[in-house]
């Protein structure tokens, strides 16, 4: 019973973990036109003042936009660029621009 | 032209030199404020670390001259945060934009102080014109330290320039131009009769875009250009999440980059529609040809603006596209402006009736 609950559990998690990482890179694209005027069309940045994304981890790209919509990031730019990004926007995202080289 | 004439007698000729003397510097002025956008365009605002009003003026002519001021320049936080690794080579152009910026204003100053002598020795200058040219002349030094007020609020920790100290330093420029255009144009005018009922309209016309040209400070100073490379949607939606999300909610229409552009669209907006109308009214009255030249360089321009302005966005702030963008708006001012002279020279015609 003990190693069931702990599998269900293993199981669920996964499954949640899954649904905040898996986001899909083309939905990603679409949405990815805010972020081009900064971080350049393919993710590669037009400006020494802003970082490429293309091909950053997936995980921490939606952990740095989570932290920005937040607040816990603390910038002028990203924090109002995030806020207006739902859960699946932010996986999304991410998906995208670590699927870019 | 003879010595002996009386010198307040009100002289024609005179007024006009005075008038082409004040469209030269205006002119330059124009120029500056270019060179002015490029700068902060360029990022090259803070490649100069040190203020020197007077010997400033000497650029780094050697090698080792320049070794030196790079060297200053890598003391402060741009160099260190965000330019780490930079070239002499790649530091040399930023330098020069500041540098010319800083050269183009001394230059406007001795253009402008200089006939302002001969005239005033020579006493060419109509009476109550002269506080009006003093006013121009500390208008203009005070630009020079707000320039560098400006640059200070850079040299600090986070390396960017304050949007407010940047708006201030734009506008200062744009109003000193303006106050100059009108009054070379009081100069030049021989008042002519225009019908009546559009003044006040175009003088909010003129005022809106004098403030819309201080919004648009703010989106520079904000870098807030780069947001939302859409249009007409800024991002999905034509209003976009977090508007005025900032504690208090007025604050984010200075410091808030969603806000400050759709502050800027929603006013370009208000601008199109409000120049449309008046255009169509005053077209469809018996104004004089110079004013209907006028009204349709006013819309010209305006369609241009607009056309500049969303370039901007959709191609991320181009430098000579979003250049252009912020000398085409000090151009539908000059335009917005010789109506709303030639309007007010002919209201106060008919006072005087």
């Amino acid at each position: 019973m003990k190693i069931l609950s702990v599998t269900i559990l293993a199981a669920a998690l996964s499954v949640a973990s899954f649904s905040v990482f898996a986001g899909d890179p083309e939905a990603g694209k679409a949405k990815s036109r805010t972020c081009a005027g900064c971080h350049g069309a393919n993710g590669i940045s037009n400006s020494p003042m802003w970082p490429n994304l293309a091909g950053q981890k997936e995980a921490y790209l939606a952990g740095a936009l989570q932290m920005y919509k937040d607040g816990r990031r603390a910038n002028a730019m990203m924090a109002p660029m995030a806020k207006g990004l739902s859960d699946t926007d932010i996986a999304n995202l991410a998906a995208y621009y670590s699927s870019l080289k | 032209m003879s010595h002996t004439k009386p010198a307040l007698l009100p002289n024609r000729q005179y007024d006009l030199q005075i008038a082409y003397w004040l469209l030269a510097c205006a002119a330059v002025i124009f120029g500056m404020i270019l060179l002015g956008g490029v700068t902060r365009l360029t990022s090259s605002g803070l490649s100069m670390v040190e203020w020197k009003p007077l010997i400033g003026i000497i650029p780094p002519l050697s090698e080792t001259d320049w070794q030196e001021m790079f060297l200053k320049y890598q003391q402060f936080p741009e160099y260190q945060k965000v330019n780490l690794g930079m070239t002499l080579e790649e530091f040399k152009p930023i330098f020069m934009y500041e540098y010319l910026h800083r050269v183009l204003g001394r230059f406007i100053g001795i253009i402008f102080v200089l006939p302002f002598l001969f005239f005033y020795f020579t006493k060419r200058i109509k009476a109550g014109l002269t506080p009006k040219l003093v006013l121009m002349l500390l208008l203009g030094g005070s630009q020079g330290l707000l320039g560098w007020y400006m640059v200070k609020s850079g040299l600090i920790d986070n390396p960017r320039v304050s949007q407010y100290r940047l708006t201030a330093h734009l506008g200062t420029a744009v109003f000193i131009y303006g106050f100059i255009l009108w009054t070379a144009f009081g100069l030049l005018v021989k008042p002519k009769s225009q019908p009546s009922g559009l003044n006040t309209f175009s003088y909010v016309l003129s005022t809106l875009i004098f403030l819309m040209i201080l919004s648009g400070g703010l989106v520079a100073g904000t870098h807030a250009g780069h947001a939302y490379a859409t249009w007409p949607l800024m991002g999905d939606s034509f209003i976009p999440a977090g508007l005025y999300s900032l504690q208090p909610a007025w604050l984010s229409a200075f410091e808030d980059i969603t806000t400050i552009q759709f502050n800027h669209r929603m006013f370009a907006y208000l601008i199109v529609v409000l120049a449309l109308t008046f255009a169509f009214k005053a077209l469809k009255k018996d104004i004089s040809k110079p004013l209907k030249i006028a009204v349709w360089a006013l819309l010209g321009l305006l369609a241009m603006q607009v056309t500049l302005g969303i370039s901007t966005l959709l191609f991320y702030v181009p430098v000579p596209v979003a250049a252009a963008h912020q000398v085409g708006a000090v151009a539908l001012l000059s335009a917005s402006l010789f109506i709303s002279h030639r309007l007010y020279v002919s209201k106060n015609l008919g006072n005087q009736d």
